[in-house]
């Protein structure tokens, strides 16, 4: 079954691509954050290195994962379901 | 001594004298610098149960071991009094130039003492100390004091000064130096008001030997490095104000005065649309390799530009129920013009127009009200008249804790402050870590000396298995080393293992033998003798607590529900007087104390 996929990109990623919310669609269910970081890679290749790491397996340690803005989880546990949002945030929450 | 210059200056503007005083190695070696120096230094020189606004009430600038030592980030002081608006410990950070400057003339602190019967402006430097008559200076903003003095004393001289609201007492005025940094919470703006002291100017250039000259010069091009790795990302691009749009995504926001009952929609106001539709640029402080600091052109005010943090887009924005950026950017300028810190200035003002709303103002003081045509003309109107302490704006210039005690009729409850500190910008019936650091915090409702709220933030398997008040105990005493060597805390991340890393470069700076073990000693330390202050000057348990909204209006967006509850706040407390092993009514027993070196 396809799931959708609003990913919300705060802070520089939101700079760097213009972009607020960006719609994915992935036709397998089984989707987690890594398929996620290589569409965004496709999409935005600005992202390499800036936000997303090269090896594109991953969000650099400035940023981390939320997903709908609820808790904070251990990527490798993040379970993606269809009209999730997950949100892209800076890793520093000092100021 | 490495690294320090062993010598305090103290300063009675009184008599208008000075003298120099040893500073002794093993009162550095347990409470380093900065705000820990600084504490210690209060409690020694503070007699107890002075007034704020007494004579007696020392003003002490702290610098630190790093400081001259070209580190990144580390041209800091810390500016340390009883606080006018919380009776207790009151200390604030500032940096750049002037760090560098007061630790030239030769002092590692300087206390001032007494209060002059008329407006002065000191001139100090490595030959002495002038007395000069500030008359012409008053009245004058923070910038417009600095460059006065530019052109009076020339640009060697770094100053520290007040602006309208430190000389008028207002409780949480500011002190504003190396154009328009601020020492900004607690109030010693207003300490230094009262002592008739408009502004200070340090020229030094005393040099200092450092014991491992060539470590240190290999940790400056290190850490050079990785400041501008992934750890401080965020800082260099957008600076703080990026919180806004995440905090308000995440709930953590609070709105028109923690009511968080607002429609409107903050985007315009966010870090992310602000650096696309304004102008922006970024200054750095001295020694600092970040650039954290965002100016911002205000829009139809010709070249002026604001220093834009997310606290002062907070306070005087959502806070205040307000979205209009050009309103937000300009009071936000008006308050760092004014030297008023932005926090308990907007916080005292949404305080204010709440109370309004619901009709619990006096007719007597409504009538002091300036005519005003909507919600961000009235914030303007109000700023204004409190720093000149006219009409309504005497009144609020005593912060939202005392004025809502002069009036009682339930006011208190929709002031949000803890010990008479005003909160800051993190939502506490969301992230239950911040709200317990924001209860117990000796200065009270602080969020930089503890940075509790990185728990929230952290997954749950980052956490372990600590308990809350464990959790606020380790990042209360990291936050004391912090503050105490000083590192800016934009920084923190830098190090892969801060007290290792911290003490070995402490060590290269002083030759001392200091391991991890005792660089966090140190901030408990720190931390207990900021509480036995307190302690000594009234604090009870019933002040460790939050504003009543907190627990009893609950937040909702139909799906989930975040809240706090008394009896919640206080078990965490519990925990947290635990892990200190302070006793359950939260005080020190002697045997802890003993343990720690702190003689009372």
């Amino acid at each position: 079954m396809a799931i959708n996929l609003t990913v919300e990109l705060y802070g520089n990623s939101r700079i760097i691509t213009g972009q607020k919310l960006v719609q994915l669609k992935f036709a397998d269910s089984k989707v987690g954050v890594v398929e996620v970081i290589q569409e965004l890679a496709l999409l935005f290749p600005a992202l390499d290195g800036k936000v997303l790491d090269t090896g594109h397996k991953g969000l650099l340690s400035s940023y981390v994962f939320n997903l709908n803005g609820v808790g904070f989880q251990d990527p490798a546990k993040l379970k993606l379901r269809n009209g999730d949002s997950l949100l892209i945030l800076p890793s520093q929450a000092g100021g | 001594m490495f690294g320090y210059h062993n010598k305090i200056l103290i300063i009675d503007v009184s008599s208008k004298s000075w003298r120099w005083e040893d500073l002794q190695e093993e009162v550095v070696k347990d409470f380093i610098g900065g705000s820990g120096l600084g504490a210690y230094l209060l409690y020694n020189y503070c007699p107890p149960g002075t007034d704020p606004f007494s004579p007696a009430n020392p003003l002490i600038f702290c610098t630190s071991p790093l400081v001259g030592s070209r580190l990144t980030t580390t041209s800091k002081f810390a500016v340390v009094s009883k606080s006018p608006q919380t009776g207790f410990i009151g200390d604030s950070l500032s940096s750049s130039s002037l760090a560098l400057a007061i630790k030239g003339i030769g002092a590692d602190a300087v206390i001032i003492l007494g209060s002059s019967n008329r407006w002065l402006s000191l001139k100090i430097d490595e030959s002495g100390i002038e007395f000069n008559d500030a008359s012409h200076l008053i009245g004058n903003s923070t910038s417009m004091t600095e460059g006065n003095l530019i052109e009076i004393f020339g640009p060697d001289y770094n100053t520290a000064c007040i602006g309208p609201a430190g000389e008028n007492m207002v409780r949480f005025a500011s002190i504003s130096n190396d154009g328009g940094r601020q020492a900004g919470r607690t109030g010693n703006g207003a300490v230094m008001g009262s002592k008739k002291i408009k502004a200070i100017s340090f020229k030094g250039y005393k040099k200092l030997n450092y014991f491992n000259e060539f470590n240190l010069s290999q940790t400056r091009k290190q850490l050079a490095i990785k400041s501008l790795g992934d750890a401080t990302e965020k800082y260099r691009t957008l600076g703080t104000m990026a919180n806004l749009s995440v905090f308000d995504r995440l709930k953590v926001l609070p709105t028109g005065n923690f009511r968080n009952q607002s429609n409107k929609n903050f985007d315009s106001v966010s870090g992310e649309v602000i650096h696309k539709e304004e102008k922006v640029s970024t200054s750095h402080c001295a020694n600092c390799t970040i650039g954290c600091e965002k100016l911002v052109t205000i829009p139809n005010s010709g070249s002026a530009k604001v220093r834009l943090e997310y606290q002062s887009l907070f306070a005087l924005g959502p806070l205040v129920g307000i979205s209009d950026r050009e309103t937000i950017l300009k009071s936000s300028k008006f308050c760092d013009e004014m030297g008023m810190d932005t926090i308990s200035a907007g916080s005292t003002c949404a305080w204010f127009m709440e109370c309004m709303q619901k009709g619990l103002i006096p007719e007597r003081w409504l009538d002091l009200l300036p005519t005003y045509e909507n919600d961000e003309d009235l914030l303007k109107k109000l700023l204004n008249a409190i720093a000149k302490r006219s009409g309504i704006g005497d009144i609020l210039a005593e912060g939202s804790a005392r004025v809502s005690k002069e009036i009682g009729l339930g006011t208190e409850d929709f002031a949000m402050h803890v010990k008479g500190l005003e909160m800051p910008g993190y939502e506490p019936r969301s992230l239950h870590t911040m709200a317990l650091a924001l209860a117990v915090s000796t200065r009270g409702a602080c969020h930089n000396r503890s940075s509790a709220y990185e728990y929230d933030f952290a997954s749950s398997s980052d956490s372990g298995k600590l308990s809350r008040g464990q959790m606020v105990v380790d990042g209360e005493d990291y936050s004391a080393v912090m503050d105490s060597l000083i590192w800016c805390k934009f920084v923190r991340k830098v190090f892969d293992d801060f007290y290792v890393e911290s003490s070995e470069i402490l060590n290269d700076v002083t030759g001392w033998d200091m391991d991890p073990n005792q660089l966090a000693r140190c901030g408990e330390r720190i931390n207990n003798l900021k509480k036995q202050f307190n302690i000594r000057e009234g604090w009870v348990m019933d002040q460790d607590n939050l504003p009543k909204r907190i627990f009893s209006e609950p937040l909702s967006d139909g799906e989930n529900r975040q809240s706090l509850s008394e009896s919640d706040l206080g078990t965490m407390i519990k925990s947290y007087y635990d892990a200190r092993e302070w006793t359950s009514d939260g005080l020190i027993p002697e045997s802890k104390l003993k343990s720690l070196g702190i003689e009372c």
